[in-house]
C-alpha cells in the first residue's frame, strides 16, 4: 500500500509499526519525519520514541520522488487533484501538499512542494453499530450528519454505514458521491457491500446531479461538506425523496451551529440525526447522537 | 562465370548497405523520438495518460528507441542515469544521448503546463537533429553502397 514511498522508508516504517494502525505520516522538507498511530506521534527513528535522536529527516529529493511515484510517474496527469492541495493514490490514500501556488485568476498549480500529510484509511468493521438503529429507524433511513474534527472517524463511520446497510439486507440504492476518491476505494480491500455506485473526483453539486439523473439512489453518501453550493444541492436532493449521509468538520453541534452555511440546513430541520465523534477515547469515540431539534437522543461519552 | 561476378558485386553492395545501416537507425530513432513527443503531447493535452500507459500502447519501427523505452521504464523506480537508459542503444553520438536523456530525466515530473512547454522545446530541436539524420542517412547510405560496387567491380577487374 505504501509504495509510493522510498523503499529505506517504507521497509522501516512497516518494521517500526502496525499498518493498520498508522493514521498519518508527516513529511516535511529538512524535518524529521512524524507518524501517528492511533492518535499518538512518534518520530521515524529506531527506537520508535518521541526522542529525536536518530530521527530520519526528509530531503526535498525524497519528497519530490514521493511526488512522482504516487502520480504513476505521471505529475501533469494528477495536476487536478494537485491543485486541490491533494493526490490521491491507490487503497484511498491522501496526500495533501503544500508549496508554492502558482496563482494566475485561479490556481493553477502547487510546485516547490515542501510538506505532504499522507492519511492513511482504515476500514473498521461495525465502528457504526452502536449508532445504526439512529440511521435506520423504522425500517427508513434518516438523513445522517457526521460531526467531527479533522481525523476522528467521520469517513469510516460514513464507510461502514454503508457496509452495514449491504450487511443487514437493506436493499437500498446507495450513491457514493466521492470528490476526493477517499471513501469508496472499491477496487482495493475496502468492502462496502453490494449496493452502492461510486462516483470519484467530481464536486458535490454535479456528483449528486448526475447520480440522481443517471442512477436513481435511495441514499446518497458524500464526505465533508461544508460550502454554500454543498448546503443548496444536499437540501436539493432531500427534496427530491433521496436520504444523506453525510459529514462535516466541527467540535460539535455548537461548533456547527455557528458555522454560517450550515444555518438553512439546522433551521430548516433538513437532518434528521446528527453523530457527534471525537478522539477522546480514541479514534471514532461517540458522544452522542443529537435529533433534527438537536436534543441529545443517544448519550455516547 | 558471369553469375559468379554479379554475385560477388552484390555481396559488396550489401556490405556497404550494412556498414551505412547505423545512419539508417540513427534517423529511425529520431523518426521515433518525434512520433514519441506527439504521442505524449496529446496524451496528456487530451486525456492525462500515465507515461506507462502512452509508452505500453505504442509501437515502434526503431529497435535502438524500443530500447531506450524499455530502460526507461525500468529505471523508474530508481534514479535515472545515462549510461542506463542508453544501454542497447549504439546509434547516437553523445550529444545526441546528452538532448534525449534531459527529455526523458523530466518526463513526468513536471505539471501539465511546464511539461507540454518542455515536450514543444523537444520536439523543434529534435526535428534539427531528424533532418540532420535524415541528410546523413541519404548521403552515407549511396555513398557507401556505391563505394562498395565500385571495390567490387576493381577486385573483379584485377582478378579477371
Amino acid at each position: 500500500m505504501l509504495d509510493f514511498l522510498p523503499k529505506e522508508l517504507q521497509s522501516m516504517l512497516l518494521s517500526r509499526f502496525n499498518y493498520s494502525e498508522i493514521n498519518e505520516i508527516r513529511i516535511r522538507v529538512n524535518k524529521p519525519i512524524i507518524v501517528t498511530c492511533n492518535t499518538k506521534q512518534y518520530f521515524l527513528n529506531m527506537e520508535n520514541s518521541l526522542s529525536l535522536k536518530n530521527s530520519i529527516y526528509a530531503t526535498q529529493e525524497m519528497i519530490d520522488n514521493i511526488i512522482f511515484k504516487s502520480s504513476e510517474y505521471s505529475i501533469y496527469s494528477v495536476n487536478e487533484q494537485i491543485k486541490k492541495g491533494y493526490i490521491m493514490v491507490k487503497g484511498g490514500i491522501r496526500i495533501g501538499l503544500c508549496g508554492s501556488v502558482v496563482y494566475n485568476d485561479e490556481i493553477k498549480t502547487i510546485n516547490k512542494i515542501s510538506s505532504l500529510c499522507i492519511r492513511i484509511p482504515h476500514q473498521i468493521k461495525n465502528v457504526s453499530l452502536p449508532i445504526f438503529n439512529h440511521v435506520i429507524s423504522g425500517g427508513e433511513p434518516n438523513n445522517v450528519l457526521i460531526i467531527s474534527p479533522p481525523g476522528a472517524g467521520k469517513t469510516t463511520m460514513l464507510r461502514d454505514i454503508v457496509f452495514q446497510l449491504s450487511q443487514k439486507n437493506y436493499p437500498y440504492n446507495v450513491f457514493i458521491a466521492d470528490e476526493r476518491g477517499e471513501l469508496s476505494d472499491c477496487e482495493h480491500d475496502m468492502d462496502l457491500g453490494m449496493f452502492n455506485d461510486c462516483l470519484k473526483f467530481l464536486n458535490k453539486k454535479d456528483s449528486f446531479l448526475l447520480g440522481l439523473r443517471s442512477m436513481s439512489p435511495d441514499i446518497i453518501v458524500t464526505d465533508e461538506i461544508g460550502g454554500e453550493d454543498d448546503m443548496l444541492a444536499i437540501e436539493y436532493i432531500i427534496n427530491c425523496g433521496v436520504k444523506v449521509f453525510a459529514s462535516v468538520h466541527a467540535k460539535d453541534v455548537y461548533e456547527l451551529k455557528h458555522k454560517q452555511t450550515f444555518k438553512r440546513l439546522l433551521d430548516n430541520k433538513v437532518i434528521d440525526r446528527y453523530v457527534v465523534l471525537s478522539k477522546e477515547n480514541g479514534v471514532g469515540t461517540i458522544c452522542g447522537v443529537y435529533d433534527n431539534n438537536l436534543n441529545r437522543i443517544y448519550g455516547g461519552v | 562465370m558471369f553469375f559468379l561476378i554479379i554475385l560477388f558485386v552484390m555481396l559488396f553492395g550489401m556490405i556497404g548497405y550494412g556498414v551505412s545501416k547505423s545512419y539508417i537507425n540513427r534517423k529511425r530513432f529520431f523518426f521515433n523520438f518525434d512520433l514519441f513527443l506527439l504521442d505524449i503531447k496529446s496524451g496528456i493535452e487530451f486525456s492525462s495518460k500515465k507515461i506507462t500507459q502512452i509508452i505500453q500502447s505504442e509501437t515502434y519501427t526503431s529497435k535502438d528507441f524500443k530500447n531506450l523505452l524499455k530502460n526507461y521504464l525500468e529505471s523508474l523506480d530508481g534514479e535515472i542515469s545515462k549510461e542506463g537508459l542508453f544501454q542497447n542503444v549504439c546509434v547516437l553520438s553523445e550529444q545526441e544521448k546528452t538532448f534525449v536523456f534531459l527529455f526523458f530525466k523530466n518526463l513526468g515530473r513536471l505539471d501539465v503546463f511546464s511539461q507540454v512547454d518542455e515536450i514543444e522545446n523537444f520536439y523543434i530541436t529534435n526535428k534539427k537533429y531528424y533532418e540532420m539524420a535524415s541528410i546523413d542517412a541519404g548521403k552515407y547510405q549511396s555513398l557507401f553502397t556505391k563505394l562498395s560496387i565500385l571495390v567490387a567491380l576493381i577486385i573483379v577487374i584485377f582478378i579477371v
